[in-house]
């Protein structure tokens, strides 16, 4: 299995790992500094440049330390029961396809709400963090996107928020670092939008139409955020980790409150 | 390996390879920017935030050293 890595916030875990690079930064700055010292009292020029040269190279390992890293095979271990669980929920509950709701006052995160029937209606109003299974607002299930924080490091990257669908396409970078998907492409086509990613996670599967993987998660959370529309999952193909998404936009949040 | 490896490993040839063909100090801090810079045009989207704020800073370190040159040479031929 290949060197697959996830960036995750909590550095203390992975302390050693870190440890080594910083090591290995702060050596070539020490030993780069007292070439470019004994480079100074002698007035060797080449000596000088070696120092420079230890310093830079010392420098940059410095300032590239990565955060935190786990591998492909304990991201598997450990994330794959959760989805599995998930979907099994999804199945046993018969709900239908995904409606993912942008960012709004109740829902500062966003939303995807999973309805019971084809023909649903909600009350964007009547939501907030707290609710779940929704009996009165409308009939399903509403959780929290898969990609929320996957989106939020993506828009730290882009160093703005996501405001037009020209700017979901800049969020491959970030996946491309992470070495979660290596392309990504917006079609807009009147009313619906196909989405095509190269994705090369494994947990992406048939059920990201309903509880999507955290890649195409973030992608259609900042395709609702871009366009500040409710959008509908319409159809899902996934083929040797090419998927193919079309979505439907279904309104603002506005008009379903 | 992923992107930060291939650029301090890019950044690292260049440094050795320049210190080898250049004697002079203040070609070789030029040739270390230029490089500097070609990796920020390309890489920079890859590196992640925290580590693209911090090259920055060595960057605008580097260029405030080229500013000192130029100035030196600019008034060493006045």
């Amino acid at each position: 299995m290949g060197e697959f890595y996830l960036n995750l916030d909590d550095d203390d875990a992975f302390v050693k790992d870190i440890d080594k690079r910083t090591l290995c930064g702060v050596s070539l700055l020490s030993i780069g500094i007292v070439v470019l010292s004994v480079g100074v009292i002698y007035g060797e020029r080449t000596t000088l440049n070696v120092g420079i040269c230890g310093i830079f190279i010392g420098v940059v390992v410095l300032s590239l330390s990565p955060p935190g890293y786990i591998k492909e095979e304990a991201f598997d271990a450990m994330v794959s029961s959760y989805q599995k669980t998930l979907n099994d929920i999804i199945k046993n509950l018969n709900l239908k396809n995904a409606v993912y709701i942008p960012p709004y006052q109740n829902l500062p995160e966003g939303g995807v709400f999973l309805p019971a029937q084809e023909e649903f209606d909600i009350d964007l109003a009547k939501l907030d963090e707290e609710a779940v299974f929704l009996t009165d607002a409308g009939i399903g299930m509403v959780i929290r996107p898969l990609g929320a924080k996957l989106l939020k490091m993506c828009e730290k990257d882009l160093e703005r928020e996501i405001t037009g669908l020209e700017m979901v396409e800049g969020c491959t970078a970030t996946l491309k670092a992470l070495e979660l998907a290596d392309s990504i492409r917006v079609d807009e086509l009147g009313n619906k939008i196909r989405v095509n990613i190269n994705v090369r996670m494994k947990g992406c599967s048939d059920m990201c139409k309903s509880v999507a993987c955290p890649v195409c998660s973030c992608i259609l959370l900042s395709i609702s955020k871009a366009t500040g529309e409710l959008i509908a999952v319409k159809e899902f193909n996934h083929e040797d980790g090419f998927v193919e998404i079309t979505v439907e936009k279904i309104g603002r949040v506005e008009e379903w409150m | 390996m992923d992107v930060r490896d291939y650029i301090v490993l890019t950044l690292s040839i260049w440094a050795v390879l320049t210190v080898l063909l250049v004697r002079s100090v203040e070609v070789y801090a030029t040739l270390l920017l230029i490089g500097l810079l070609v990796v920020m045009a390309v890489a920079s989207e890859f590196m992640g935030f925290r580590s693209r704020e911090n090259i920055k800073l060595l960057l605008y370190t580097m260029l405030f050293i080229f500013a000192v040159i130029v100035m030196k040479r600019a008034y060493g031929v006045l």
